[in-house]
């Protein structure tokens, strides 16, 4: 019960299911984390995401076989878990009419953190996230990016062992988006961060992914290992009309999806249909508009429509 | 030289003290796609709003198809569609009910409306919707049926705000699709989003950040202008049949033992013919296109401009 | 303005609102309840209040007098045999008040001299008490004695809330049945209604009907008519309740109330939209609506008379048109009158719900 032994995975869930009256959020989640990384959790509205990162959060009652995050029972009493989680919901819910310095207080004195301490603490976090210059103004008038910067701050603060924040990213601008992951690059050292994002660049910088989707879990792994497990040949047509290119390539018999991005239509074809890239680069070219084909890397986009698609068929 | 479709000038928008649209100009051609980037509070749900005619501004003028929205949007309704962000079906109405009452504000209705709504229902996979509420249903077919909504009475400009939230990648893509092909057929199209590489996906984009544009331009210009450029990597087969390949291109070539590389700000024209007469020469050679990530485009748009506080 | 586009939105929110059974329950039930809990359970008349009977004389006089009170209906009679019981009960509450004739009541009465009859009220019925007084005193004074009352602890704060919730006219149950009309249409309709655009606006349904060709009249005849119609039938369900369960029917015409009535809701359901339409979320909505209408119910005569009320704040309450709606409802209820007499009034409440129209078209209008 109390804390996590020497072997022991940081979370270990088997068969973790929520309900809500009729309505099945989550229908039996097997995830396994040893140590610790960036979790990176994907997949559409609704698929869950925000229920399963509240459950690791200690924040809901859950039914499962195994449900052990950081070596606590979610169906126990998990005052302890909590007292070792940093949450950073989706929406920003710190105190607007605190400054940011009275925010990290208020978080501190939470934690019963002696001042020594929050000093020390805070004033590292709020190096590291450039808020230094605006420790005295209010949380409300701070922009975007800088609100989402110091909840992440104020999760940081009580050191947590897990770090658990619901699409922290969603709306920012990008370079606050950059901002805040080398934030979260530099706690893993300390910390197994589970977040949720619908940005693919960010999913492909996770260290394991997550796809959920209807409640289940559709598949988890590393990036590259995703990307090599759907069995993608991917490839670019270059050409002026790439609408007409992913058209035409669609009537290409053993082509699974074609789509238009500006200057080159991509063109995915299942490895298991593939007659070699030789022959398919071939067969690009020789379609009218093109005057360059080439295969490229398996991307996370190609990688997670693959997956999306390959769960249960459901034309989305 | 056609008129812009949707025109706007020294478009203002200020709450009290805080300004959040300042002197917007923006034009947009027929037909194309237009991407309007930027971070919650950039002021784009601002401007989309005065654009259809909901809000009005504090300054500035806007023309929609020869209409004037600011002092006549209500002319305005008949010629645009709008999917806003928060979907805009009725509770407790099915979803055929919900495009029955839509129809009807549009005057549409009856065996024209059977006509158009059959074909969105099948363009858009959503017969097995038709019956169901809202409610019951999942985010990706929602948001095509909002998008078919707002295609209901075949409107000339489609305005959709952050359309592509929330949905899988499958559903962003085959959307996408869907705009494509909208903007193939002549219907102009004003997106907001905030996933940065959809802007691949459109004719011209408009950044916007604190109220001021601070990028106006097709991708690629943004592209040239914006990052280190394009990389040719030519792996394998002939290293100098591929550097003369690279030069002949336009690219600034590079040797080094594993690979030559060329690089240019943006892809030079022929330079994909040239790549293609290499491959076929060289069938051994592996050459790899590599495009700067829209991302990282926009990376440095912000980090050039000046950024607020 | 566009027939088929009014249609269009009227059989959406028939629709829509139908098939929520919850709304329809609470259109109907509350202002049902409301009429049957103000008009039986409020009503400031007196029932069975237990009335400790010390009679000291035990004359022909003071047991006719006892049998008056006891003739009222209004006192259950307790018999008692000394003060001390009376205090005893009035403490513990078995009691609500006493009555104490005097020995030499019945000879002092013969002999042309004014006796004088002890009341004595529990201090806490003061409502009740207020009421029981009248009874009392008429009846004493129909036989020639006069009434000395005495209130035990507490005299002067209660003496002033006696005063204020006594019901002057003791017409009890009629005079809370028209004054409930009011206040359900005042304030329940504004509440209701209040809530409905602010969570069309957060769900973005709002937004996408300002983007049809639909204009603002339309809307707003799209959610008023539709609300109108519910009510419309409340107040017809309201009188039948009235009357049948209350025994209370309007003197007047019940066409011509039932008519001023709907097109009361009209205008105080414009009220509502101007409150949703103003308000970002379903709780600022409520808010206002409570701010706005709770001094409005309690300053328009529903249940405290605008007489007892300081002269300025008269001619405040007369800039509400909720005052005048109960007037009117009075007047026809109570007192029988019909349009050519109260022309005055509805010329007021038509002026007034122009106004409310106006306005809600202005605001549910504006491009902010």
């Amino acid at each position: 019960m109390a804390g996590v032994g020497p072997a022991e995975p940081l979370i270990r869930l088997r068969g973790l299911t929520k309900r809500w009256g009729r309505r099945t959020a989550l229908a039996g989640i097997d995830l396994e984390v040893a140590a610790r990384a960036i979790v990176g959790v994907v997949g559409p509205d609704g698929a869950g995401k925000t229920t399963l990162l509240r459950a690791l959060a200690g924040l809901l009652e859950v039914e499962a076989t195994e449900a052990r995050v950081l070596g606590y029972d979610l169906r126990d009493d998990v005052t302890a878990l909590k007292a070792r989680v940093g949450y950073v919901p989706q929406v920003w819910s710190l105190h607007r009419n605190l400054s940011v310095e009275e925010n990290l207080r208020f978080t501190a004195r939470l934690h019963r953190l002696p001042e020594a301490e929050f000093r020390r603490r805070s004033d590292a976090l709020l190096e590291r996230t450039a808020l230094a210059p605006f420790r005295d103004r209010y949380a409300g008038a701070l922009s975007g990016g800088m609100k989402q910067k110091l909840a992440v701050a104020n999760a940081l603060l009580p050191a947590p062992e897990l770090l658990v924040l619901d699409e922290p990213t969603a709306g920012i601008d990008v370079v606050a988006r950059g901002e805040l992951w080398s934030l979260l690059a530099a706690a893993r050292a300390s910390a197994l961060i589970v977040i949720s994002t619908s940005y693919l660049d960010e999913a492909a910088g996770c260290d394991t992914l997550v796809y959920l989707d209807e409640g289940r879990l559709v598949a988890s792994g590393t990036p590259d290992a995703l990307r090599a497990r759907v069995g993608l040949e991917c490839y670019r047509a270059w050409g002026g009309a790439a609408r007409n290119i992913a058209c035409a390539a669609r009537g290409l018999g053993y082509v699974s999806g074609a789509r238009a991005a500006g200057r080159y239509a991509r063109v995915d074809v299942p490895a298991a249909r593939s007659p070699g890239d030789r022959e398919v680069l071939h067969d690009l070219g020789a379609l009218p508009d093109v005057r360059f084909a080439e295969r490229i890397p398996v991307d996370m986009e190609a990688a997670l429509l693959a997956l999306s698609a390959g769960h249960g068929g459901r034309a989305a | 030289m056609s008129e812009p479709i949707i025109r706007t000038r020294g478009l203002s928008k200020r709450f009290g003290d805080f300004t959040a649209v300042d002197a917007l100009d923006l034009a947009v051609e027929p037909g194309t796609i237009f991407a309007f980037l930027g971070g919650n509070g950039s002021g784009k749900s601002t401007t989309i709003r005065m654009l259809i005619g909901i809000l009005e501004p504090t300054a500035g003028e806007i023309r929609v198809d020869g209409i004037d929205v600011v002092h006549t949007p209500r002319r305005v309704r008949d010629h645009i569609g709008y999917m806003g962000q928060k979907v805009s079906l009725y509770q407790g109405l099915s979803l055929r009910e919900n495009v029955e009452f839509y129809a009807g504000l549009f005057g549409l209705a009856g065996a024209a409306l059977e006509r158009r709504w059959g074909a969105l229902r099948e363009r858009f996979d959503l017969a097995a919707a038709e019956g169901r509420r809202p409610e019951d249903l999942a985010a990706a077919i929602r948001q095509r049926a909002g998008l078919a909504l707002s295609m209901l009475h075949e409107p000339r400009v489609l305005f959709l705000d952050e359309p592509t939230a929330g949905v899988d990648v499958r559903s962003r893509s085959l959307f996408w699709d869907v705009i494509q092909e909208e903007a193939a057929g002549g219907t102009t199209v004003f997106v907001t989003t905030h996933f940065v590489e959809e802007a691949d996906s459109c004719d011209w984009v408009a950044f916007i950040d604190a109220g001021k544009l601070i990028a106006d331009a097709p991708p690629e210009a943004l592209r040239e202008r914006f990052s280190d450029g394009y990389r040719v990597t030519v792996r394998g087969g002939d290293p100098r049949a591929a550097a003369a390949a690279l030069t002949a291109a336009g690219l600034a070539v590079e040797s080094a033992p594993d690979a030559v590389r060329g690089t240019a700000p943006g892809l030079p024209p022929g330079a994909l013919a040239e790549l293609e007469r290499l491959r076929a020469r060289q069938p051994d050679a592996h050459v790899e296109v590599q495009q700067p990530a829209m991302t990282d485009v926009f990376r440095r748009v912000l980090t050039d401009a000046p950024r607020p506080a | 303005m566009s027939w088929q586009r009014l249609r269009t939105l009227l059989r959406r929110e028939a629709r829509a609102s139908l098939r929520d059974p919850f709304t329809v329950g609470i259109l109907v039930a509350v202002p049902l309840l409301a009429m049957v809990l103000f008009g039986f359970v409020l009503s400031t008349e007196v029932h069975g209040l237990r009335l400790a009977v010390l009679d000291g004389d035990a004359s022909p006089a003071s047991r006719r007098l006892i049998g008056d009170l006891r003739a009222t209906g209004a006192f259950t009679l307790v018999p008692v045999r000394s003060r001390d019981e009376i205090e005893l009960g009035l403490v513990d509450g078995r009691l609500g008040g006493a009555i104490v004739v005097p020995p030499g009541f019945g000879r002092d009465l013969a002999e042309g001299r004014t006796p004088e009859v002890n009341a004595i009220y529990d201090a806490a019925e003061a409502v009740l008490a207020g009421n029981a007084e009248g009874y009392v005193r008429g009846v004493v004074a129909a036989t020639g004695a006069r009434l000395a009352v005495r209130r035990p602890a507490s005299g002067g704060g209660i003496a002033v809330v006696t005063s204020v919730l006594f019901n002057p006219t003791l017409a009890g149950v009629p005079f809370m049945v028209s004054g409930t009309f009011g206040f359900v249409l005042s304030f329940l309709a504004v509440l209701i209604t209040a809530v409905t655009i602010v969570n069309e606006r957060m769900a973005g349904t709002f937004e996408q009907l300002q983007v049809t060709p639909a204009t603002t009249l339309e809307i707003l005849l799209g959610k008023l008519l539709p609300m109108g119609g519910v009510f419309a039938l409340d107040i017809a369900l309201m009188m039948l309740a009235a009357g049948l369960l209350l025994g209370v029917w309007p003197n007047g015409s019940a066409a011509f109330f039932w008519i001023v009535s709907a097109l009361y809701v009209l205008t105080t359901l414009s009220m509502g939209l101007i409150f949703s339409a103003t308000s970002a979320t379903a709780a600022e909505a409520v808010q206002k609506t409570v701010i706005f209408s709770i001094p409005i119910v309690q300053l328009s005569g529903f249940a405290f008379p605008i007489r007892n009320m300081p002269g300025w704040l008269q001619w405040v309450t007369e800039c509400f048109p909720a005052t005048h709606y109960i007037r009117i409802s009075r007047a026809i209820y109570l007192r029988g009158e019909g349009p050519l007499d109260l022309w005055p009034e509805l010329l007021i409440l038509a002026a007034f719900g122009a106004l409310q129209v106006t306005v809600a078209l202005r605001t549910m209008g504006a491009r902010t």
